[in-house]
């Protein structure tokens, strides 16, 4: 469930770290204020916890699944604590692991670190009520909020995905990013989630709670249940940012559809379009180029099919070449200095 | 004398004795002993402690990244992964390929062992998945392969498609998006192996991020150590001690109780570090090192990367 780069467009995973923004402010700025200081140690080995069981592997037939363990930490510590120990396993996870996108960062962390553990939290509050730990009734709820925690994980990868060849295609419909539509995208992840993954992950949540409780039952006491938030004061106290956020999530990709061409498809009719005129160098620098390599021709234009990918692969070995020696030289000139 | 499941035998020697040594050895494990997920955890958590190794091992090298300041790397990394994912042209993304393997390489890292974490996971997986993405369902274009023509199964499935071939625009894009992703990861991978992750932390602190949020990335990361052992130390135990099959059941339990005993132990040692940054003068208020200073170094290396900028945009200009 990790989302790589590249799979989504910039439009989608910049809207979706400036929505976690305001998210981790708020989280850590609870965490601060809480009197109790030990929480810092407690939520960075949480961090560290969320991060390790997600290289676990819960056997099943003879293959395995990955556990996430979202919903167990909000059950545990609360939501926001989850928040921020999902968050930060995520951002170890992508810059040191490539598990996940470093761009992705935003749109990882939206799934996984908050809409799993909020969404997890609120059903298992209000399933399980006030009604003791491990009681059939809040099993149930443990169990259900840890599978729709995570099935609601997948359908926002699913939809995420699913919406790029909608928004992010070329003039002549060619999808730029990810290539499966909602139709294709939302089946495959959610048929494999809501049979396998989900189940299993509200298995192993309800069975390590069970444990919890059978050796260590004053850590529901103690945790870092920052509140005692029920999933209703959750909503309420935050209703206005939780209304602005939706807003944001929705409008900003759809305020992107009607830009028209891909940044970096200008040809220079579209920045004289855009601009008014054609910036000098870029016309001076157009001309320059043609002129020195007049050989070259555009794929897809009158030139046949072989000059023209002569064209694209010769300027690519000048183009190789000259970054190389560019990289060369400054590395020699860089580790010289070192020395 | 005779074991379960074996045939029986009229020596009086059991039949486990008459067997060739290596012929035993070669029943499949994971069959008869189911511990599949044991070493599938094991390899992915030890990977972690390996992977901190080779960064030390790398970090230490006098290369190119090595003499580079963190924030100026970070900057220039995120700016490249920034154009990989706004650009639409394959040279672009080719090039990008090659920037992210020569610093690689002019830092020292094996290229090899780079070239398998970066471009034979990923984005080859990509490749295949997307492969149906190449034909003309889902994207338009002029036929490449053709695996039929007007082909005519109205009769039978009326909403078949007619015609079914693999699109040259299609494997183009798939292509790209294999290349956007190997060079995003190539980027992360050469970062991450050439910085330590306490300097890459501390050089977020220059974009202004909260020192809070600083000290928890630092903090986790070293936690991520103690914890990896304790599951590892976990799983081993497990795993040596596993004779017979054991039902899927009872493997899942002892998963969800490993997460829950490993809870337990954060949730002690978190005690106990507390205590222990108390006794060391902890008021509440973290307190980070200084970042880095800015050299000679990063002028250079920002010049460079200013003029392959140059040398990208005009190709994106040439083919725009």
């Amino acid at each position: 469930m990790h989302i790589p780069d590249g799979y989504l467009s910039l439009q989608t995973s910049v809207p979706a770290l400036a929505a976690m923004t305001p998210v981790w402010a708020v989280a850590l700025n609870k965490v601060k204020k809480a009197v109790n200081l030990r929480q810092i140690p407690l939520l960075a080995l949480c961090s560290a916890f969320s991060f390790v069981i997600m290289m676990f592997n819960i056997p099943l037939g003879a293959s395995s699944v990955h556990a996430v363990g979202a919903v167990l930490i909000a059950i545990i510590m609360g939501p926001w604590a989850a928040c921020i120990a999902v968050s930060v396993a995520l951002i170890i996870q992508a810059f040191l692991f490539g598990d996940g996108g470093i761009l992705a960062i935003g749109a990882n962390c939206f799934n996984m670190a908050f809409a799993m553990p909020f969404t997890g939290y609120a059903i298992y509050k209000l399933v399980s009520g006030e009604s003791k730990m491990l009681s059939r009734r809040s099993s149930i709820g443990i169990f259900l909020g840890s599978f729709t925690g995570m099935n609601i994980a997948a359908l926002l990868t699913a939809i995420e995905f699913g919406i790029q060849p909608l928004l992010f295609k070329a003039a002549d419909g060619t999808p730029l990013y990810g290539f499966y539509p909602l139709s294709v995208s939302v089946p495959a992840i959610m048929f494999e989630h809501l049979l396998i993954a989900g189940p299993i992950e509200g298995i192993v949540t309800l069975s390590a709670v069970a444990y919890l409780v059978k050796f260590n039952p004053q850590i529901f006491l103690k945790s870092l249940n920052t509140s005692t938030d029920t999933a209703k004061s959750v909503l309420s106290e935050y209703r206005n940012f939780i209304i602005g956020l939706t807003v944001l999530i929705f409008a900003a990709p759809l305020g992107l559809i009607a830009t028209g061409t891909a940044w970096g498809e200008w040809g220079t009719e579209e920045i004289q379009e855009m601009l008014g005129y054609i910036p000098q160098g870029f016309a001076k620098l157009s001309n320059t180029w043609s002129a020195m390599l007049p050989d070259y021709s555009v794929p897809g234009l009158d030139k046949s099919f072989f000059q023209s990918s002569t064209g694209y692969i010769l300027s690519g070995i000048i183009g190789v070449a000259m970054i190389f020696t560019v990289m060369f030289i400054s590395s020699k000139l860089i580790t010289k200095k070192e020395n | 004398m005779n074991k379960p499941g074996t045939a029986l035998h009229s020596s009086p020697i059991p039949m486990w004795l008459l067997q060739d040594s290596q012929q035993q050895n070669t029943v499949p494990v994971k069959q008869h002993l189911n511990t599949g997920f044991i070493r599938r955890t094991l390899a992915e958590v030890s990977r972690i402690i390996q992977n901190d190794f080779l960064t030390e091992k790398y970090a230490r090298q006098s290369g190119l990244l090595q003499g580079i300041h963190p924030a100026v790397k970070l900057t220039t990394f995120m700016f490249y992964m920034v154009f990989s994912s706004l650009t639409q042209q394959l040279l672009t993304l080719v090039f990008l390929a090659v920037i992210g393997g020569a610093m690689g390489w002019l830092s020292g890292l094996r290229f090899g062992s780079m070239v398998k974490r970066v471009w034979l996971i990923l984005p080859l997986i990509t490749l295949i998945l997307s492969f149906p993405a190449a034909t003309n369902i889902f994207i338009k274009g002029q036929p490449l392969i053709i695996f039929y023509h007007q082909a005519g199964f109205d009769a039978l499935l009326p909403d078949f498609p007619k015609s079914l071939y693999i699109t040259s625009t299609g494997i183009l894009m798939i292509v790209k998006m294999s290349l956007r992703i190997g060079v995003s990861i190539s980027f992360g991978y050469v970062l991450a192996m050439t910085t330590p992750w306490t300097a890459i932390t501390r050089s977020l602190r220059i974009f202004k991020l909260p020192r809070l949020a600083v000290m928890l990335l630092d903090m986790t990361y070293r936690f991520i150590f103690v914890l990896s052992k304790v599951a590892i130390e976990m799983f081993e135990a497990r795993l040596l001690r596993t004779v017979g099959k054991i039902s899927g059941r009872e493997n899942r339990r002892f998963v969800s109780n490993g997460i829950a005993s490993l809870f337990l132990k954060a949730n002690h040692l978190g005690d106990e570090i507390f205590s222990a940054m108390i006794c060391r003068g902890y008021t509440g208020e973290p307190v980070t090192s200084q970042p880095f200073k800015f050299s000679k170094n990063d002028i250079l290396w920002l010049i460079n990367h200013l003029l392959i900028t140059l040398i990208l945009l005009a190709g994106e200009f040439i083919y725009a």
